[in-house]
């Protein structure tokens, strides 16, 4: 026997379950829940699961890790938007569409948290800074349109450097759509045919609140990936974001980020004037130095000549000593004489010198005729 | 100018760079020092001429689909 139930509808289980979920759809089609986070898990490094809960009451979460803006842990502060259902097997629970850190206390958290997993990757690593092309020709900008950060960074620009080419790519800089249109514009300048020759992405001032963007993981990482080298601009004092932190270079106001990027073509003027000047004194350094060498040439060609010279002197004296030696007037200055006929030929024999009527004997000092006597 | 792809202001400053470096050597022949200061004459004026050019130009990126 049925017992009696007094109801009006009596249903299969799953005919339950689709109900709720037809008026939960209906009544609730999206949600805004704020709460602690608790029992926070990631399966298989794709499904997330947490709880929600206050004093009183606890509410589970389910969604994916692309929904996650970064480390999360128990205990932070969250406002997470979902759509309420009952799931067949695992009862109720919120799919999340999206989430947001609520309180400057859960947000520095994440933060912390966020920072310390990106050092550990070494996305922030001195070696992996690029240089900047200084100064560039092409620029690619990625702030809102309407800011001040875009026209003070335009007019700063426009006073130092000329003949740029400025391509702005105009998102929203803070949001939940940012950190998606930051990354997105990144992207886009990376994939152009011509990409700029440097990446400026920048922003005003504002509370931590409002930079989250660019502390997100999703912004972090697209400015690290960059292969145009990128220069990270947002205006505050203290704190220092993930993504400047991930950029090759970063300054400390959309106009600083100007200021680094091209020089003073004031101070460029200038320099190249004395630039011009120097030239003309390296020019007569050259010229000076050529004709001192010249003049030392000269000197050591010149006594070189006047070395020749004398040893070609030397050379004679030796010459002559040696032929006064051979010379046959020195041979008679050591006591010997020539002996001729009257014709003048040298007579060598006594006996060819007894038949002459007369000889010339030749001493060292003159010359007497004698008369020779029969052997 | 010669050649198809202009030199940007970095790059003409480096060959002045160079210009200026290979002027310093003493022991330069004349003729390849005046050959260098006129070319070094030349880029300055080049690099002033960049530096009164042009104003910025500015253009929007197309977004991607959305």
């Amino acid at each position: 026997m049925l017992p009696d139930f007094d109801t009006e509808l009596e249903l299969t289980v799953s005919e339950f379950v689709a109900l709720h979920n037809h008026v939960l759809e209906y009544t609730m089609p999206s949600v805004v829940i704020t709460g602690e986070l608790s029992s926070f898990r990631v399966s298989k490094n794709r499904w997330v699961y947490f709880d929600l809960k206050d004093e009183s009451a606890s509410v589970k979460f389910f969604g994916t890790v692309y929904q996650l803006n970064g480390p999360l842990e128990d205990g932070m502060m969250l406002k997470v938007q979902g759509t309420p259902r009952v799931h067949p097997q695992f009862g109720f629970s919120v799919t999340i569409t999206s989430i947001q850190l609520a309180g400057e206390g859960t947000i520095r958290r994440a933060f912390d948290l966020l920072q310390q997993k990106l050092v550990a990757e070494g996305l922030f690593d001195a070696a992996r800074k690029r240089e900047l092309p200084y100064p560039p020709e092409r620029i690619g900008v990625i702030t809102s349109k309407e800011s001040a950060a875009y026209a003070d960074f335009c007019k700063v620009l426009a006073a130092r450097w000329g003949g740029l080419e400025v391509t702005l790519a105009n998102v929203q800089v803070q949001g939940e759509v940012a950190p998606a249109q930051i990354a997105e514009a990144i992207t886009q300048f990376n994939q152009l045919a011509e990409p700029p020759e440097v990446l400026v992405i920048t922003r005003g001032g504002g509370s931590m609140e409002d930079l989250w963007a660019f502390n997100t993981e999703l912004v972090t990482r697209a400015v690290a990936a960059s292969r145009i080298p990128t220069l990270v601009a947002i205006g505050h004092e203290v704190d220092v974001s993930l993504a400047e932190l991930a950029a090759d270079e970063r300054a400390s106001t959309p106009s600083n980020a100007a200021e680094l990027l091209v020089p003073d073509r004031r101070a460029m003027v200038a320099q190249l004037a004395a630039t011009r000047k120097s030239l003309g004194q390296l020019l007569s350094a050259t010229a000076k130095h050529a004709t001192v060498k010249l003049t030392q040439r000269s000197e050591q060609l010149e006594s070189l000549v006047e070395h020749r010279i004398a040893q070609a002197r030397r050379n004679l004296v030796t010459h002559r000593q040696i032929l006064d030696l051979l010379s046959p007037k020195s041979i008679l200055a050591r006591g010997y004489a020539i002996v001729r006929d009257e014709l003048g030929g040298v007579v060598r024999s006594a006996d060819a010198a007894s038949k002459q009527g007369q000889l010339e004997v030749e001493f060292n000092d003159g010359t007497i005729t004698v008369k020779p006597k029969e052997k | 100018m010669a050649g198809g792809t202009k030199k940007n202001y970095q790059q003409l400053s480096e060959e002045l760079d160079d210009v200026l470096a290979q002027l310093q050597d003493e022991d330069l022949d004349v003729d390849t020092a005046l050959k260098l200061y006129e070319q070094g004459l030349k880029l300055v004026g080049d690099l002033e001429s960049r530096l009164i050019a042009a104003e910025n130009k500015v253009r929007e990126l197309k977004a991607n689909g959305s």
